[in-house]
């Protein structure tokens, strides 16, 4: 029987860090940031200081709080028509995320289940399949995406659609080459010979094996459906307006780059630092569950 | 003795091929023995003379191309040759079930050894919540796990082969099956504990009357656990035969030759026996006794003409024109 560590106790300031280290959690900034992200997208109404819709052409153009004529009303200044940037921001986060997990949601499903069938079945099943992926992942992302969410009308659900259609051959890869040496397994054979049917063994034997990489590849892929939500709605594809999203925002801003940088600048920063916290928490997640997979 | 007349287990002709793309291979090519209830069956052969083949298609679960071509496999009266793969799935775990070869990756590292043990249970059982986890340990004290009632929470790669040997045992007999089909069960494990482990299968044995047949090639487990042995080459029995007429009185010329290249410790020898010439290929055209290129005793007619199933008094079978 395992032996049960007994936690040695640790005072003064390295005491936080003394347990993360036993736990294993991950760096305190990514904790922050992760919270911080997640908080202001469940909480948006009650977090951000104004309606992100609302506009008053008497506030246009505010410069953030520092700046000479800023005040404490707009933190991070006003758009063009004198929208405040910060809730709109706040908000944005919402609609990053919602898009970011529903489409990976449904494209990790569908990739997952189509990979484990690919890998379990072989045979013809594999071979359509896989050639299916193929095609998949020689068409460019951004552009059909594009082509596809102006074809049918800018909406969240013909978005979620979209990034859903051209992702989900990622996961069907990476989990039909993990299940090709997973079903070779004894184990496998032994549930066989137990009198088990091949839909027990896929979701008995094989699933749970293969969570681990399947957590690690959503993770990494929620920071590129939100670069490429921000991509199509800067663009003019994404969720339609007023809606406030992250892309669309940095497309009003560019007009008055030189002289109103914040109306660009903040959206855009937002857009860096959630994908690169989803990113570091990808590769995180990755080292704590399997350093095997690095080439995810 | 009744237990002749009505066999457990009765292998009549049984023919596997495997198609493959250089052809076909005939992997067991008129396969036939019986088991009485409560015995043990050794089948014995060289890699690639069909024995795992054999015992796959007993279950029906033969690698991808493989098929049964011709024969019979009568289990308890019902052809199990002709039976659907769904129908099977109600035979395996439930009345045969199996141990693989390596415990290492026997063993789903993702569950508990309860909740491996008990999945034949689930499979086969309409029993719930506490019930199946008593069948788990009660498996497992078949198996003379330690404390099976703590040892169900832990998983597999907190225990020692050994260990993890036993709990596949115990998974095979969750069920109380009739027939155990072991697969060189013992042929990872380090000398101890293969001791150890064959004393417990026949511990098992006696206690529940389970029938076993025991794939190996160790002639000495063959002798420490086995009461009657088939002797196979090349996809057909050549021999079968009570395990002291195994030993005592070999008749096929194969048999004789896999006696004497096991080292023994009452006789001094410079060099090993070795049966001379190379196991045949099966997908080649083999000549009418497959074992003729490399018998001392062969003429013409053994490369010409099958030999057929001669008896050597009683219910001792050789296939050989020689006997």
């Amino acid at each position: 029987m395992a032996a049960v560590d007994k936690p040695t106790s640790v005072r003064g300031p390295l005491a936080w860090f003394a347990a993360r280290r036993r736990r294993r959690l991950p760096p305190l900034p990514l904790i922050l940031f992760l919270a911080l992200i997640v908080f202001a997208a469940l909480f948006a109404d009650l977090v951000a200081p104004h309606d992100p819709n609302v506009a008053g052409l008497r506030f246009r153009f505010r410069p953030p709080v520092w700046e000479e004529g800023g005040s404490w009303q707009f933190i991070l200044g006003t758009d063009a028509l004198g929208r405040d940037i910060l809730s709109r921001i706040i908000h944005g986060t919402r609609i990053s995320l919602l898009v970011g997990l529903f489409s990976v949601g449904v494209a990790g499903s569908v990739g997952i289940l189509l990979g484990m069938v690919a890998g379990y079945m072989g045979g013809v099943v594999d071979a359509v399949i896989m050639r299916l992926t193929d095609a998949t992942s020689a068409v460019p992302l951004l552009l059909v995406a594009l082509l596809f969410v102006v074809t049918l009308g800018p909406s969240f659900g013909n978005l979620i659609l979209a990034l859903a259609l051209l992702l989900w051959s990622r996961y069907t890869r990476v989990v039909r080459s993990e299940v090709l040496s997973l079903k070779e397994r004894d184990f496998v054979a032994l549930a066989r010979v137990a009198g088990a049917s091949n839909a027990w063994i896929i979701a008995r034997h094989i699933f749970p094996n293969i969570v681990n990489t399947a957590m690690v590849m959503l993770t990494l892929q929620l920071g590129t459906v939100i670069v490429v939500e921000a991509a199509l709605s800067f663009l003019g594809a994404g969720v339609p307006p007023p809606t406030p999203a992250w892309g669309s925002m940095v497309a009003d801003g560019r007009n008055y780059i030189a002289t109103r940088w914040w109306i660009a600048f903040f959206p855009g920063m937002a857009i860096l630092l959630t994908v690169m916290t989803f990113n570091l928490f990808g590769d995180w997640l990755r080292d704590r569950l399997d350093p095997k997979l690095r080439q995810l | 003795m009744d237990a002749i007349t009505h066999p457990l287990l009765d292998v009549r002709d049984l023919k596997v091929s495997i198609f493959t793309r250089w052809g076909e291979v005939k992997a067991a090519n008129g396969v036939s023995f019986t088991l009485a209830r409560g015995r043990t069956l050794g089948v014995v052969g060289e890699s690639g003379s069909g024995k795992s083949i054999t015992c796959l298609s007993l279950l029906q679960l033969l690698p991808a191309g493989g098929r049964i071509v011709g024969g019979e496999v009568l289990f308890d009266g019902q052809n199990l040759a002709a039976k659907s793969q769904r129908e099977m799935r109600q035979i395996r775990g439930k009345r045969i079930a199996m141990i693989l070869q390596d415990p290492m990756t026997s063993l789903n590292p993702v569950y508990t050894i309860g909740n491996q043990v008990d999945e034949p249970v689930r499979l086969h059982q309409p029993l719930v919540g506490e019930a199946i986890r008593a069948k788990a340990i009660q498996a497992l004290r078949l198996l003379r796990i330690p404390v099976p009632e703590v040892r169900v929470r832990d998983f597999p790669h907190q225990m020692s082969g050994g260990m993890r040997q036993r709990v596949v045992g115990a998974i095979a007999m969750s069920c109380e099956p009739d027939l155990l089909i072991a697969d060189e069960p013992t042929t990872s494990l380090d000398t101890t504990v293969q001791a150890q482990y064959l004393d417990l299968l026949r511990e098992v044995q006696e206690e529940r009357g389970v029938s076993m047949i025991f794939v190996t090639h160790d002639l000495g487990i063959v002798a420490k656990m086995c009461h009657r042995v088939a002797v196979m080459y090349a996809g057909r029995v050549v021999e079968f035969v009570s395990v002291e007429g195994l030993f005592d009185d070999p008749r096929h010329p194969y048999t004789k030759a896999l006696l004497a290249s096991v080292p023994r410790h009452d006789r001094r020898e410079r060099r090993l026996a070795a049966i001379d010439g190379q196991p045949p290929v099966l997908h080649e055209k083999l000549p009418a006794c497959p074992f003729a290129p490399r018998c001392a005793m062969a003429d013409s007619r053994c490369f010409n003409e099958e030999p057929p199933e001669v008896s050597a008094g009683g219910d001792h079978m050789a296939r050989c024109w020689k006997v």
